[in-house]
């Protein structure tokens, strides 16, 4: 009985040396893995823009490059990034430094409203713009009760609008980005400049901007990525009047029924933005500041605000108004209009709106169901890999773990709406057919979500002792086994906020889920983008919008609560 | 432990890829039970015959068998009465995917050119496309059961499709915000200055409707001359042809460039939900463009025979009298003899488009249209 017992059960030793050629094997497979759903896609896109049935062909490149419409579309892009760029820089740069180097008395406050402009979807606030500014718009109807001779002929369509709306939703990162900096720079700089009889205006624009211009640079660099990513405002705002950036000109491209045109298109958008992330990444590298041991009650009031803190405080007011009380309120009440553009009457208001939604014609039953089951199978995918491949970065430093991290990476550079279009292209066919199944969906926003995590995990596993891991290995205590019970209870809170932040963007996420939806896989943003298209009005838009604010909204404050590591950047 | 965990890690990776795929999960289900149901009568449904009921029902044991996946664009009300009209009699045996029509066209295309076209029946959108696919070997012939009842102009004798309903695509104006302004009379009156800034339509890069839209107007122009006087006049492009009619309603465009359609499900809607609706339409001197929305059956060789059935079954019901009752109360034109026009006003004009030189024209227009609006 002894005999066979040993005979069927393999050693400790036997077990390690099968574990440990195992977990060699791991991180090839990991590389397999990235290679197939990240690599593999991009190689399709750029096979695709040279094939045209089956020929080689460099047509699409001649077809984009001879169009008058590409360099109209990169000319309107480049307007809108200047203009958010700056709009950017300086609603966020401002309020930084209001928040950091002044007396102003509402830094709590401050901190809660930019917070909420950050949860509220681009796409919302260019609905909410529409119900505003528009010929029909709450605007017309005030000015209409108080001044009614007054002709309203404001064109809520243009870049213009694209440009307000995207600086109200960017404005954060810079916000959040100088406002770090501002933080870390201490005052000694300061203290030297007023010793040497500097004046109040000099250390701002010769001692302080000039120290957290990297902070600007890397955070404008973020804002220029991610407005040149964005496809629902443009679409929203821009493409009514005729005018394209470059994400809407591909997708009208895909109306012309010529891939190769759609694939040029693409890899135009990957390169420029592969561009603007290595040269953000260079320039982030380069961050380096001298820092001061601040405790967390330290404030360093550079500015008194004196008798502008009143002033002030409202300016804020009214900006916090328009970006977030305004957007809120018009969203609430249109969602309650029987139809908009009727009159402001109880007999005009209803609840059916949600009760359609939910009850009576279950228009998104469904897609918030295969929302939180996309989202909650991506996030959870996508946090498993990214561990493995932060664990295998931080402690092999060998070539593979190098190529895992550089390829796992890529997808935080490209637009989303490249994403759909290379999971497009490469799993429409046998033998890896995924194109009009929910996996399509799950696998691309599992490719999207990667490169997040491993941000979130990266600065929790740099600061965790390698020699636990050195002194585990020692033992012979196998590379899975040390992975799953040293590395990962250590970075348990940015694995949470990873997941979280996924689930997050899978809530609200268009260009990916509208471009690979199909049958029964409708997500929450493919009914916001196109409930109004199935003829119900932006009532419905609102209510829709409505619910995405509402999951948007507690869910960061979870996250927030959770202290996210990193969250806003 | 190592094993175990390495191997939890693949499974969950390859269970989150196949768990989910529809699919899969169509071929495991349980079959729909094929019980002959009594069919309830729907508010505006007509009463089939006994003897195609009798057929129906035959019909019906064989070809639920398998669910069909259909691609429909129309508005969704309408296409759940008839889903659940047509399930009534078969079982549960569709999986309609309702999509913008700009994005079926998309969609299709995008599948033929990977090889295989996933749907096993699509309907909507316009001619343009089905003469194109049909022309490349991608569609099915069809027979309809009751061939009899359609209308000659309807009849589909050079292509392997058929057309389902027509449509007309009028000059749609808000009442109130057009009270006391002279109304355009005729399409090129919308080139006049005096509706500068004043009106809307759908973009022909977003919706297939509206490039048929521009195909015809490109034909009743003889060119691009009228996009050129609806991008001086500041046109407004919109997503689609539901969003003009629901627009002009709603007072964010005064005039609208779109399928009559949508007014009567607007009057509809604001009669049951007691609003005012101040949606008119202006039918053109020149002739409002009568859209036909056509379906077809995609060559498919790994579709079975219970499938096939169920798919030739969907598109004889649609052109039924009972599934053309619904149609005709969410405002479009049926194409059977026995069954009256009823929004088409008598003293109004029609354009007819000559699809084949749509297809022709198809890159002059893509051009023009791009070169002028974008």
């Amino acid at each position: 009985m002894i005999t066979r017992r040993s005979s069927t059960k393999s050693s400790p030793l036997s077990n390690m040396k099968l574990g440990e050629r195992a977990s060699r094997a791991l991180p090839f497979l990991l590389l397999l893995l990235v290679g197939v759903f990240i690599l593999y896609p991009m190689i399709m896109l750029l096979v695709t823009s040279f094939d045209q049935e089956g020929a080689f062909t460099f047509s699409g490149y001649a077809s984009v490059f001879s169009s008058s419409s590409t360099y109209k579309a990169l000319l309107n892009t480049l307007q809108m990034e200047v203009g958010v760029l700056f709009g950017a820089c300086f609603v966020g740069g401002s309020l930084a430094f209001l928040r950091h180097k002044t007396d102003y008395k509402s830094k709590h406050l401050l901190d809660i409203f930019v917070f909420l402009n950050f949860t509220i979807p681009a796409y919302i606030l260019s609905v909410s713009w529409i119900q505003v500014a528009a010929r029909n718009g709450y605007l017309r109807r005030i000015l209409k009760v108080i001044l009614p001779n007054v002709q309203y002929n404001y064109n809520a369509y243009s870049i213009g609008a694209c440009i307000i709306i995207l600086v109200l939703h960017v404005y954060p990162l810079v916000y959040f980005g100088v406002g770090n900096a501002l933080k870390l720079l201490g005052n000694s700089y300061e203290q030297s400049a007023k010793v040497c009889g500097a004046s109040k205006t000099r250390i701002i624009f010769r001692v302080i901007l000039p120290l957290v211009l990297p902070a600007f640079i890397s955070t404008g660099l973020l804002v220029v990525s991610r407005t040149l990513a964005n496809f629902g405002v443009p679409a929203q705002l821009a493409m009514p009047i005729g005018k394209e950036v470059l994400t809407t000109r591909l997708y009208s491209a895909m109306a012309d029924l010529n891939l190769p045109v759609v694939a040029v298109y693409a890899l135009l958008l990957v390169v420029i933005s592969l561009g603007l992330f290595l040269v953000s990444e260079r320039v982030l590298k380069k961050r380096v500041y001298d820092s001061e041991d601040l405790s967390k009650d330290t404030e360093i009031i550079s500015i008194k605000l004196g008798k502008w803190q009143g002033p002030i405080r409202v300016i804020t007011g009214i900006f916090f108004t328009i970006s977030i009380l305004i957007p809120f309120l018009t969203i609430i009440v249109t969602s309650l209009f029987k139809c908009w553009g009727l009159s402001f009457e109880m007999k005009h208001l209803t609840f059916q709106n949600y009760v359609r939604l939910f009850t009576e014609e279950k228009l998104l039953t469904r897609p918030l169901l295969n929302s939180l089951i996309y989202g909650i199978i991506a996030a959870t995918t996508a946090v498993m890999i990214a561990s493995l491949i932060v664990y295998f970065y931080q402690y092999k430093h060998n070539r593979v773990a190098n190529w895992l991290m550089s390829i796992s990476q890529l997808p935080i550079a490209i637009p989303n709406i490249i994403l759909a279009v290379a999971a497009m292209v490469a799993w429409i066919n046998e033998p890896f057919k995924l194109y009009g199944t929910a996996s399509i969906i799950v696998v691309t926003y599992t490719v999207l979500f990667i490169p997040i995590c491993i941000k979130q995990m990266l600065g929790a596993a740099k600061n965790i002792d390698r020699s636990m891991d050195k002194a585990a290995q020692t033992m012979g205590i196998p590379v899975t086994m040390r992975y799953a019970r040293l590395f990962l209870p250590q970075i348990k809170d940015s694995l949470i906020s990873g997941f979280l932040i996924c689930f997050l963007i899978s809530l609200k996420e268009i260009p990916i889920s509208l471009l690979l939806y199909s049958a029964g896989t409708k997500t929450l943003g493919v009914m916001l983008f196109s409930i109004q298209s199935n003829a119900y009005g932006l009532e419905m838009t609102s209510s829709v919008a409505v619910i995405v604010i509402a999951l948007s909204v507690t869910g960061n404050l979870i996250l927030n609560k959770l202290g996210a590591r990193g969250y806003q950047s | 432990m190592k094993k175990g965990t390495l191997l939890l890690l693949t499974c969950l990776l390859v269970f989150s890829i196949t768990a989910c795929n529809p699919t899969a999960v169509v071929t495991e289900e349980p079959t729909a039970p094929v019980v002959e149901r009594e069919s309830t009568a729907v508010e505006e449904t007509a009463e089939p015959t006994a003897e195609t009921e009798m057929e129906t029902k035959t019909e019906s044991v064989e070809a639920a068998d398998e669910k069909i996946l259909v691609y429909i664009s129309g508005p969704e009300g309408m296409v759940n009465k008839l889903e659940q009209a047509f399930e009534e009699q078969h079982g549960d045996v569709l999986e309609i995917s309702i999509m913008g029509c700009g994005q079926l066209r998309t969609k299709v295309w995008t599948e033929s050119q990977a090889g295989q076209i996933e749907a096993d029946v699509f309907w909507g959108s316009n001619p343009l496309l089905y003469k194109k696919l049909d022309a490349v070997g991608f569609l099915e012939p069809l027979e309809l059961k009751e061939s009899d009842m359609i209308a000659e102009e309807f009849q589909v004798t050079d292509g392997n499709y058929a057309l389902v309903s027509e449509r007309y695509i009028t000059i749609l104006y808000n009442t109130n915000l057009m009270e006391g302004v002279e109304l355009p009379n005729s399409w090129a009156d919308l080139m006049d200055p005096a509706y500068d800034n004043m009106f809307a339509k759908a973009d022909a890069t977003q919706s297939s409707t509206a490039f048929a839209i521009a195909t015809a107007f490109y034909e009743m122009f003889d060119g691009d001359s009228f996009f050129q006087g609806l991008k001086d006049n500041n046109i407004v492009l919109a997503k689609s042809n539901g969003a003009i009619a629901s627009g002009v309603m709603e007072g964010q465009f005064s005039l609208g460039i779109a399928p009559y359609d949508p007014v009567v499900r607007l009057n509809n809607k604001g009669e049951k939900e007691g609003f005012e609706v101040p949606l008119a339409a202006i039918w053109p001197e020149e002739g409002a463009i009568a859209m036909q929305r056509p379906i077809a059956i995609p060559v498919d060789d790994s579709r079975t025979p219970e499938q096939d059935a169920v798919a030739k079954a969907f598109v004889n019901f649609l052109v039924s009298k009972k599934a053309q009752t619904i149609m005709g109360s969410n405002g479009f034109s049926s194409v059977r003899t026995d069954m009256p026009n009823e929004h088409l006003p008598a003293d109004a004009a029609v354009f007819t488009v000559n699809w084949d030189l749509g297809n022709e024209n198809e890159e002059a227009v893509t051009n023009d249209y791009t070169a002028i609006f974008h």
